[in-house]
């Protein structure tokens, strides 16, 4: 007893703090999964929004070239000048604007005056004939490298500095690659790994506890953006959302605990009360006649257990039994009703040997012989015959079929009746019941119910009873109640009946003077 | 006028193509000389063989840049001198079927015979003219090199014939770019004939490619000085 208690608390315990788990790390794997979408949605449009801004610059700029090339018809004149120095002043990332005749810078415009950078090794020549220096030392002024275009006879510098906008990237190390070549990181001494190596969108490192991200742009110019922070920055930015799902989860598992304690408690107790019950003969045995419903007479009852609190609760046989299976009382309490019903209807058995009442058993009653040996105890000393107790097993039952196929076999050679108990239910099939020997098959009240009228009847019922009939079975009817469902069952050759229609479940008393009656 | 073979006036190896042509004129044996007659304003190839070198390229670089007629490129300067200049003839050009090359600083041309020449015709059309007026302007403000043109044939025909039809594309082309303001101290003319094919001559396609005048395009450069 101790050790079932100790089992049953152990596995409360274990079920309180598995679940608190669960929840903690369900609730930290959405908070997680929750911040990094939304940390990677944040980078992707600030990357797009970069990529967009470098391309247009570089396009603008091309664009710029073809213009001045079109409109310098005398170049170095004032007009040409003046022209050079407009357009490199409205655009912030232009540094200068030249005009060149071969590989002479003849004049320009910008903030880096006479400067003419002539790198020996062009990074891109494209077909329509621009030519592109990416940042380099060979285009390096005052420690910042350079982009370099060139096309036709004008060149224009540009500042990759201004490309990549440090205010929008929050101090992170950035990276922006134009056609897979690097121009511009921040900060400048910043090292990045090989472009190649790199996953589009963001990916966690978890040995260097960094998260990296990477957002291609392909619309004219293959752009990629790198930012690179470190997981400590990552926490800081959520840390409110840290916050809140901690607050949620401090809530929530003392919430799961006490559900958990609750519900135990009241089953245990549940359990503990009905054990009382059982050992005290507290549960009363109520009888449901069954009738030969051709003329009427009682041939015998299934006996169901009731059980009363001492609040004066009703607890029904659907949530109490249950709890015995679970409590492993169910054979004390097949057993109690056993002795309850030879205590109250053992004289009326005596004296009419036609007389059976039904018995229900549970699976758990194959396990062990326990109660077989009390019923055959109890009965010799009651001076019954076995056939004065009928056992009702059900579908469910004899799924673990092959000690309970032995132990029907030792009963029905005592002599005992064996009927199949709310059948069509389960997963029997007829080569399955085939089998196992019985006695009876009960049809399940939904099949009963089913029966409307003469004409229209439900095809199952009408195979479980061609089944019984093939298998050489009684048929009991469960839950009749009209007079139609008697008549058909009557016309198919179904004579045994149970049912409100007949008789509500009686007392032991009640059931005496229905049976001397209807006898 | 007498017809003698060509080889002896553009044998294998490279020469100025007005070397030979005055030296055949004085012989009077070239074959060479008829179209050149007939097609050219002779004036223009009096003044022009004025400034022709018999040098093969390598020759004539090493001679122009110390010659203080061409101003000879700094050599940390010649690739920006070669990506530019090739950038441009890129933009200029507007026909496609021209390959165009840059390689270790040298530019390569390669213009296909056909839609340039009318068969066995060795006067350059309308639609060559003026792509070639193209590259004549690019080569024009970008006059720190010189240009080797290089006639080549495909295999059909007496080895002869090809050899002097070569050389006449070569002549014809040189001879336009030196119309279009191109000095004659910058062109070397070249032809091989049949001898160097560039793809299969047993089928149509590869002997169309073969039938080309080829443009090399190096630049001069500043000899290293020891300081």
């Amino acid at each position: 007893m101790l050790a079932r208690r100790d089992k049953i608390f152990f596995g409360i315990l274990a079920v309180t703090v598995l679940g608190a788990l669960a929840l903690s790390v369900l609730l930290g794997w959405y908070i997680w999964r929750e911040s990094v979408m939304t940390e990677e949605q944040r980078l992707q449009q600030l990357s797009q929004r970069l990529g967009e801004e470098t391309e247009h610059a570089i396009i603008d700029a091309r664009n710029l070239l073809e213009t001045l090339n079109e409109q310098a018809t005398d170049p170095c004149n004032a007009a040409h000048l003046a022209m050079m120095q407009d357009v490199a002043v409205a655009r912030p990332y232009i540094r200068a604007i030249g005009y060149w005749r071969a590989a002479e810078r003849l004049c320009g415009a910008g903030f880096i005056q006479g400067v003419s950078f002539t790198p020996p090794k062009a990074s891109r020549i494209y077909d329509s004939g621009e030519i592109a220096w990416w940042p380099s030392e060979a285009t390096e002024v005052g420690g910042v490298q350079l982009f370099l275009m060139r096309f036709g006879h004008h060149d224009v510098v540009i500042d990759p500095r201004l490309l990549l906008n440090v205010d929008l990237l929050e101090g992170q190390m950035a990276g922006l690659w134009v056609e897979k070549l690097p121009m511009i990181t921040t900060p400048s001494n910043a090292i990045f790994p090989p472009l190649e190596s790199l996953k589009q969108g963001m990916t966690v490192n978890q040995s260097t506890e960094q998260m990296i991200s990477r957002f291609s742009l392909g619309t004219l110019l293959p752009i990629d953006i790198v930012a690179i922070q470190p997981m400590s920055e990552f926490w800081k930015r959520y840390l409110p959302t840290l916050i809140t799902a901690a607050i949620l989860a401090l809530l929530l598992i003392p919430l799961w605990v006490f559900a958990v304690v609750r519900y135990s408690r009241q089953h245990l107790s549940l359990a503990a009360e009905l054990r009382d019950a059982i050992t005290r003969n507290k549960l009363r045995v109520n009888y449901q006649p069954i009738v030969d419903m051709s003329d009427g007479r009682c041939l015998g009852a299934e006996s169901l257990a009731r059980w009363t609190r001492d609040n004066g609760e009703v607890v029904g046989p659907d949530i109490f039994i249950p709890i015995a299976e679970e409590a492993g009382l169910a054979t004390d309490l097949a057993r109690a009703m056993l002795q309850g019903i030879l205590r109250e209807l053992g004289d009326l058995l005596k004296q009419c040997p036609d007389l059976s009442i039904n018995l229900n058993l549970s699976a758990q009653d194959f396990q062990t012989d326990r109660l077989f040996v009390h019923l055959e105890t109890e009965l010799k000393t009651a001076g019954l015959a076995t056939s004065a107790i009928k056992l009702e097993i059900t579908e469910r039952a004899l799924v673990d079929s092959d000690t309970a196929r032995q132990q029907i076999r030792t009963l029905r050679q005592q002599g005992h009746l064996v009927a199949i108990d709310d059948f069509g239910t389960g997963y029997s099939s007829l080569s399955y019941l085939e089998s196992f020997e019985l006695d009876a098959l009960k049809i399940d009240k939904s099949f009963v119910d089913a029966i409307e009228n003469q004409a229209v009847t439900s095809s199952v019922i009408v195979h479980v009873i061609e089944m019984a009939k093939s298998l050489k079975l009684d048929i009991i009817a469960e839950g009749v109640e009209c007079d139609h469902q008697v008549d058909w069952l009557l016309s198919q050759g179904v004579r045994l009946g149970q049912g409100y229609l007949f008789s509500r479940p009686l007392t032991a008393h009640q059931f005496i003077d229905f049976h001397q009656k209807y006898s | 006028m007498k017809k003698i073979p060509v080889p002896a006036a553009c044998p294998k190896t490279p020469l100025n193509w007005l070397f030979i042509a005055i030296i055949a004129s004085a012989s009077g044996g070239c074959s060479l000389w008829d179209p050149l007659t007939e097609q050219s304003e002779p004036a223009r190839i009096t003044s022009l063989s004025a400034e022709s070198t018999k040098s093969s390229p390598a020759k004539r670089l090493a001679k122009l840049s110390d010659s203080g007629k061409i101003n000879p490129l700094p050599p940390e300067q010649v690739g920006y001198y070669m990506d530019v200049q090739y950038a441009n003839l890129q933009q200029k050009l507007s026909r496609d079927d021209i390959d165009l090359s840059l390689q270790n600083s040298k530019i390569t041309m390669i213009i296909p015979g056909t839609n340039t020449f009318d068969v066995n015709s060795t006067s350059v059309n309308k639609d060559a003219q003026s792509a070639l007026t193209a590259i004549a302007g690019v080569l024009a403000e970008y006059d720190r090199t010189i240009v080797t043109v290089a006639g080549h044939t495909d295999n059909q025909g007496e080895t002869d014939y090809n050899q002097g039809l070569s050389e006449q594309r070569a002549l014809a082309i040189g001879e336009y770019l030196s119309q279009r303001g191109i000095t004659p101290t910058r062109l070397v003319i070249q032809c091989f004939g049949q001898n160097r094919p560039i793809a299969d001559n047993n089928i149509a396609k590869g002997r169309a490619e073969n039938r080309r005048v080829e443009l090399v395009i190096e630049p001069v450069v500043a000899r290293q000085s020891s300081s």
